[in-house]
């Protein structure tokens, strides 16, 4: 793994906010909740979870579009949405590298950290567990007997490691349910 | 409040099969056919009452969520209901509403009328997820106002939900610091918001700048370090 950092960033005008970073690899999240939500937008029984993906440069393209959809589907499970009907939760995401999350997955795991730690600041919504992600890279290893065929994965690959995978992807968990009683 | 330990969303909470519990805000009960489990439902600080019979989680926001009987501070911004009622902001995702009779000693004839930007300092009366938040201007049992109406004058500051709880301790150092040193009045609401009134301008920004200070949120500055600040800015 790359030295991992966090920061609760603590911006003004947001309710959660904090970055996350694998070595280089950055991201930024907030997250704005219970607020008023626009009336088409508002559910009778439920909140309406909402997520924009925004690169380092330009505007939000399908890329960004497509990963905002995925993040969504992702952190979905882990709130609580009918505790807070007619109102909205909005996170949004910003990558502080140049790279792009569908082809980086480093950086979708970075942007996956990041919105945990943004919801768990916020606090004002109920959340049954947190997920982390980070991306993980399988190297095989041909040989000419094929007794010494190895295969192994790589945790959090960087740059140069990437380039001797032969699949790289990113892995989210969500912890939950973890007994406390050793706590104290 | 005997034990605290960190717990994160989705954490069972153990020692929470007895059958008279009280949960407190940041706990669920998650009951299915084959097992009860209490699980905490954010990041915080696990308390409980010496005797095991009230859980809570202790963690700060920004956002307020209504609660019944809190009392609150809001913005009036607009007359509802023909011209009975409030509309008023008390910074939650659905505005509030206030009964224009919701006074003490109010009738048709003889009630107070409230400018679209004046402050109010209010109890929230109902405050259920599927209905808009309601406010009253007077004490549940003692129907008088107890403090609750209209805030003339003064200043209002936002702060975080942890901070507003801080200043409604009465053991907590900063109210009465500022108060031994000038004459001050405050309101303080659940929602984030303290109504400040002093003597002159500058001592309500001293007062201001102290709460943002001494905010676990913002400068989280201890009893000492106000005392420098204090020094600082009001030599």
């Amino acid at each position: 793994l790359r030295p991992i950092d966090i920061v609760f960033e603590s911006l003004d005008r947001v309710d959660g906010s904090a970055s996350f970073a694998f070595g280089p690899t950055k991201a930024l999240a907030s997250v704005s909740g219970p607020i008023q939500v626009r009336l088409p937008a508002e559910q009778p029984s439920k909140a309406t979870f909402e997520v924009l993906a925004r690169p380092l440069s330009g505007i939000s393209d399908t890329d960004a579009k497509s990963f905002s959809t995925v993040l969504r589907t992702l952190l979905v499970p882990c709130l609580v949405l009918t505790q807070n009907p007619r109102t909205l939760i909005q996170l949004v995401v910003q990558s502080l590298t140049s790279t792009t999350p569908n082809q980086d997955p480093s950086l979708a795991a970075a942007f996956i950290n990041a919105s945990s730690l943004a919801l768990l600041q916020a606090s004002a919504f109920p959340m049954l567990g947190v997920v982390c992600a980070a991306a993980v890279g399988h190297i095989k290893r041909h040989h000419s007997e094929p007794e010494l065929n190895s295969e192994r994965f790589l945790l959090d690959p960087n740059a140069q490691e990437i380039r001797e995978c032969d699949a790289v992807g990113c892995v989210a968990v969500m912890f939950r349910s973890r007994n406390t009683s050793s706590l104290r | 409040m005997l034990m605290s330990g960190l717990v994160l969303p989705g954490d069972v909470i153990p020692n929470t099969s007895k059958s008279s519990l009280k949960l407190g805000p940041g706990l669920l009960q998650l009951s299915s056919t084959s097992s009860k489990h209490v699980i905490s439902t954010r990041a915080g600080l696990l308390n409980q009452t010496a005797n095991g019979s009230s859980f809570w989680v202790e963690s700060n926001s920004r956002r307020y969520v209504p609660a019944p009987q809190e009392g609150v501070i809001g913005v009036v911004t607009a007359r509802a209901g023909g011209g009975e009622a409030y509309r008023v902001d008390i910074g939650s995702a659905h505005p509030a509403q206030l009964d224009g009779l919701a006074f003490e000693g109010a009738t048709k004839r003889n009630r107070p009328i409230l400018k679209v930007g004046s402050l109010v300092y209010a109890r929230v009366s109902l405050a259920h997820k599927d209905m808009e938040p309601e406010l009253e201007c007077f004490d549940a049992q003692t129907r008088k106002s107890e403090g609750f109406g209209e805030l003339k004058g003064g200043f209002m500051v936002k702060c975080s939900l942890g901070m507003c709880r801080l200043l409604l301790n009465a053991r907590h150092f900063l109210l009465p610091l500022l108060g031994s040193t000038f004459p001050l009045e405050v309101a303080v609401g659940t929602n984030g918001r303290v109504w400040i009134q002093s003597g002159e301008v500058k001592q309500i920004i001293i007062v201001a700048r102290c709460i943002e200070a001494a905010d676990p949120d913002g400068g989280r500055m201890d009893e000492n370090q106000i005392k420098t600040f204090l020094q600082k800015i009001d030599p």
